[in-house]
């Protein structure tokens, strides 16, 4: 495993623990102490995307979406590869769709100087950052498109 | 009303040829949308839709109870919960079979996942079963239907999905969750009883434990149970949101798994990201299906099936009927969660307009998707159980689900005629 892979890998799992830890101290907080984290409710909001878009690799890539396979079996030789093939193009085409649509909403958000309710802070990078995880997606799907048309046989994880 | 149908038919052809669930349904949303409205809406809706979904806080329930599964799977559970329940249950006759609901019962429970229950409980289970020599379609059928109880004991992953679907309270379906879920395996257990009554040969009684072994085996698995109960409690009675309860529970699974000397720096990494990955999967349909949503609404097909549907002049529980009748049969060819979330934008809209309560529909739908596990062809759980049991045929596991099946029909007859014992609990506490 590369390092850039397992940094990646680390940054993912500290952003779903930081949702759980945050939340357990917050109702620790309040119910013991009186003390509850201001804004808490917030930042988990904000992780959660974080988190969630920052995953979308890791399904994406390794082609472990939930996918209706009633047909697979139709699909032989030919006809499977065109398959695979489009289907290929297409999850990078929507992965970077999405990633235009965070990035256009960013940028709308920056314009019209848009805060968090109780942070006051501008989601703009943050969805920044979730637009190019999207588009680096679909980078990487497109990477996996011609690495599998090459070795049909060869298994995603080399193209990581 | 044939721009949807049109726009339905196009999902289906997507994703049949292969393409993701969610970014079919994202697809075939937006174009309708587009088709109907415009493309500018249509790129709004897109774009509002995965911000609501993806930077909403209340949605981070569902990774925070994927991770309490995840600790709980890796602490090595299974085996205290079945030794317990075996050595509560075990000498009585068909005993390590009713050991095996009731240890499926509480792990599915706190894992929230069906497969990881058969597999896990296949493991444990049916070796000692065989032991004692119950007939492999008994242990099997057991194992698979037990398995299935994760969809709908809460916390269930299917439940907040649906939650997240409808905008129906997640606390509610929780709590509404409960009564059939002690429902099921009650039914399970009879099943058992009966069919250890039919054939005493192949469900014979286990070793009888003593007092003292048996308070030690419940000292093994009470932490968790304590944890479920606290999770469970604080959210029926208004102590925490969903979402908090999912902090703690999976907090709480961590130290459970941390005391029982389980877990390594590895294995907490695993488990983090096993849920990381499963809600990245679950959000995309989520995006997806909340854009469909939006295409539906604007179709106005909902609309118009229930103004049909009126002019049949059946009565509403005749047109429930029909709809879980269908759920069952597609149940047969379609994944649990993909058949929620294909059937949720269509059949909720109807359900509403009928003037059913949606919590209930919540827990009947849930239940038929239960069902759907132990389905053939495609039932998931049978093929887990297949992989983890190679030398028993799929014909022996079908033979064995076959009464369990049954059971299930009946429970869900029981909580369609009968939706107090659903919506019971979540009226008193609310």
């Amino acid at each position: 495993m590369s390092r850039f892979r397992l940094a990646y890998l680390v940054f993912v799992a500290a952003g779903v623990f930081a949702m759980s830890a945050l939340t357990f101290v917050d109702v620790i907080g309040r119910y013991f102490f009186n003390a509850p984290i201001p804004g808490s409710f917030e930042i988990v909001g904000l992780i959660l995307g974080l988190s969630v878009i920052g995953a979308f690799p890791l399904v994406t890539l390794s082609e472990s979406h939930i996918t209706v396979d009633l047909f697979d079996r139709a699909f032989v030789g030919r006809a499977r590869i065109v398959r695979s093939f489009v289907v290929r193009l297409g999850t990078a085409a929507m992965m970077a769709f999405m990633g235009e649509r965070l990035l256009v909403t960013a940028f709308d958000e920056m314009k019209a100087d848009f805060v968090t309710e109780n942070l006051g802070v501008s989601r703009g990078p943050l969805l920044i950052v979730m637009s190019a995880i999207l588009f680096v997606t679909a980078l990487g799907m497109i990477c996996v498109m011609v690495h599998r048309y090459r070795n049909p046989a060869g298994k995603a994880e080399s193209v990581d | 009303m044939l721009t949807a149908l049109i726009g339905f038919a196009g999902l289906l052809a997507v994703a049949f040829l292969g393409f993701p669930l969610g970014l079919s349904m994202l697809l075939a949303g937006f174009v309708g949308v587009g088709v109907l409205r415009g493309w500018t809406p249509a790129l709004e809706t897109v774009s509002q839709q995965i911000i609501d979904v993806a930077l909403n806080t209340n949605f981070a329930v569902l990774p925070m109870f994927l991770l309490m599964g995840a600790f709980v799977y890796r602490a090595a559970l299974s085996d205290d919960l079945y030794d317990c329940a075996n050595a509560w249950f075990g000498h009585l006759k068909g005993g390590l079979a009713l050991a095996t609901v009731a240890a499926c019962g509480g792990f599915s429970a706190i894992s929230g996942s069906s497969a990881a229950t058969a597999a896990t409980m296949a493991k444990v289970a049916v070796p000692s079963m065989r032991r004692f020599h119950y007939a492999d379609s008994i242990a099997a059928g057991t194992v698979a239907a037990g398995g299935t109880m994760g969809f709908l004991i809460p916390p269930s992953a299917a439940l907040i999905v649906y939650g997240i679907l409808t905008e129906e309270s997640i606390a509610d379906l929780f709590i509404a969750g409960i009564l059939p879920g002690i429902l099921t395996i009650a039914i399970y257990m009879a099943v058992i009883v009966l069919l250890a009554r039919l054939r005493p040969k192949d469900c014979p009684r286990g070793d009888k434990a003593g007092w003292p072994e048996r308070w030690r085996s419940l000292y093994r698995v009470w932490a968790v149970l304590a944890l479920f109960l606290l999770i469970l409690g604080g959210i029926s009675f208004g102590m925490f949101t969903p979402n908090e309860a999912g902090g703690i529970g999976a907090i709480g699974a961590l130290a459970f798994a941390i005391g029982r000397r389980r877990m390594t720096w590895r294995i907490l990494f695993e488990a983090i990201l096993e849920a990381a990955r499963t809600s990245a999967l679950i959000f995309t349909i989520i995006i997806g299906a909340l854009v469909l949503n939006n295409f539906v609404i604007l179709s106005g097909l909902s609309f118009e099936m229930v103004e049909w549907i009126e002019t049949l002049s059946l009565p509403p529980i005749v047109i429930i009927l029909i709809i879980l009748g269908f759920y069952v049969v597609l149940g047969t060819v379609i994944e649990g969660l993909a058949m929620i979330f294909l059937t949720v934008p269509i059949f909720v809209p109807v359900v509403e307009g009928l003037g059913f309560d949606l919590v209930w529909f919540g827990i009947v739908m849930v239940m038929v998707v239960e069902i759907s596990l132990i389905t053939p062809p495609i039932g998931l759980n049978v093929f887990v159980l297949k992989s983890m049991l190679p030398d028993v045929p799929l014909s022996t596991i079908f033979r064995g689900i076959l009464p369990f099946f049954a059971a299930d029909i009946v429970r869900l007859l029981l909580v369609v005629f009968f939706p107090a014992i659903a919506l019971f609990l979540p009226r008193i506490l609310s």
